[in-house]
């Protein structure tokens, strides 16, 4: 039997996508497999999971860079690897991360006041997007030996505009983002947990 | 109404950005939180500014102001860029000098005098060392009297 006729029939979870703007119904299909449980990192199966499709049911990952299961949990899109069979793509394995979070974009803002100095910032949501957020390591305070920070890793869609000078407003907190890095079709901020809002 | 202290608080601002934007460099407040750090880590010339103190004297409407406003320079060996900061600052903050007292908090231009800063002390301090930077500041004694009550 023809590989891309076994992947064919297993491709039966659809996947709606977000287009930046909108949902989009049934973009793709394909099916989860049990042992993206077993790979070692501690997200896996947990958050991160694996998702096979036939070649001619793929999921355009350009275009919809967060998807949505039938049960309402939403993803984004960190890999597609393609699946060759002598010269030929039959089937490509998405590696996505579950979105639990919603994270608004925030820059503080100033106005030059008439004496020259500047207003005291003021924040301005600049988007909006879900996120994984995921606590990996403290940091210490320079100043003060019994501070410590918490050091988050926050994936977004790549389609998102995140630079050091902005921060991420997820559940009430504020994010200072330290480094922002491509990860394949996503990307991973380092940020520093601020305050509660 | 604004509260005097501010009131001249933001006059005070306004002349060192004033100074800064004559000489075309930048400007940095020592006690701006939120940015001295940063720029006092560049190696830009800049402004150095700082509001010490303010008290009535014997009581309101004649108030003693106390600040301090100078240079910081970088790469500077033999501290003419320095030297020449300071000038320009005493072209404009020197002994005998009168400044009209308006409200530069908001954003908008004042356009009500609401008093009289008049400079009775000015004196150049010994430089200090700040990692990579000299600066230099000005110890400035003023009288000031508030005109709207």
């Amino acid at each position: 039997m023809d590989v891309s006729e076994a992947a064919s029939w297993f491709a039966t979870v659809p996947l709606d996508g977000w287009d930046g703007s909108q949902w989009v119904s049934n973009v793709a299909y394909g099916d989860f497999h049990a042992y993206d449980r077993f790979i070692t990192e501690r997200t896996f199966g947990a958050k991160k999971r694996i998702f096979l499709q036939p070649d001619d049911k793929r999921l355009d990952v350009a275009a919809y860079p967060v998807v949505r299961t039938p049960d309402g949990k939403q993803y984004i899109v960190l890999s597609d690897n393609a699946d060759i069979e002598g010269v030929s793509r039959y089937q490509s394995t998405l590696l996505m991360v579950e979105a639990g979070y919603s994270a608004d974009v925030v820059e503080f803002q100033t106005t030059t006041l008439a004496s020259g100095q500047q207003s005291s910032p003021t924040p301005v949501t600049l988007s909006t997007s879900v996120c994984d957020l995921e606590r990996f390591s403290v940091d210490k305070s320079d100043e003060f030996s019994t501070v410590v920070y918490g050091m988050f890793k926050i994936v977004l869609p790549a389609s998102i505009t995140v630079d050091t000078d902005h921060e991420l407003l997820i559940d009430g907190a504020y994010y200072e983002v330290q480094d922002v890095s491509p990860e394949l079709l996503a990307q991973a901020i380092r940020a520093l947990k601020r305050t509660a809002a | 109404m604004t509260d005097f202290y501010e009131v001249v608080k933001s006059t005070v601002d306004k002349l060192a950005v004033d100074i800064a934007n004559n000489l075309t460099i930048a400007f940095v407040e020592l006690d701006d939180t939120v940015n001295v750090d940063d720029k006092l880590a560049s190696p830009a010339d800049m402004i150095v500014y700082q509001m010490v103190g303010m008290e009535e004297s014997p009581i309101d409407p004649l108030w003693n102001l106390n600040i301090q406003i100078g240079g910081k320079t970088t790469g500077d060996s033999a501290n003419y860029d320095l030297a020449g900061i300071i000038g320009g600052v005493r072209a404009s903050v020197h002994k005998g000098a009168t400044i009209d007292i308006m409200d530069y908090s908001g954003v908008s231009a004042p356009t009500v005098k609401e008093g009289y800063i008049y400079l009775t002390d000015v004196a150049v301090d010994p430089q200090a060392f700040d990692g990579a930077s000299g600066i230099r500041m000005l110890n400035v004694n003023a009288s000031v009297v508030r005109t709207v009550l």
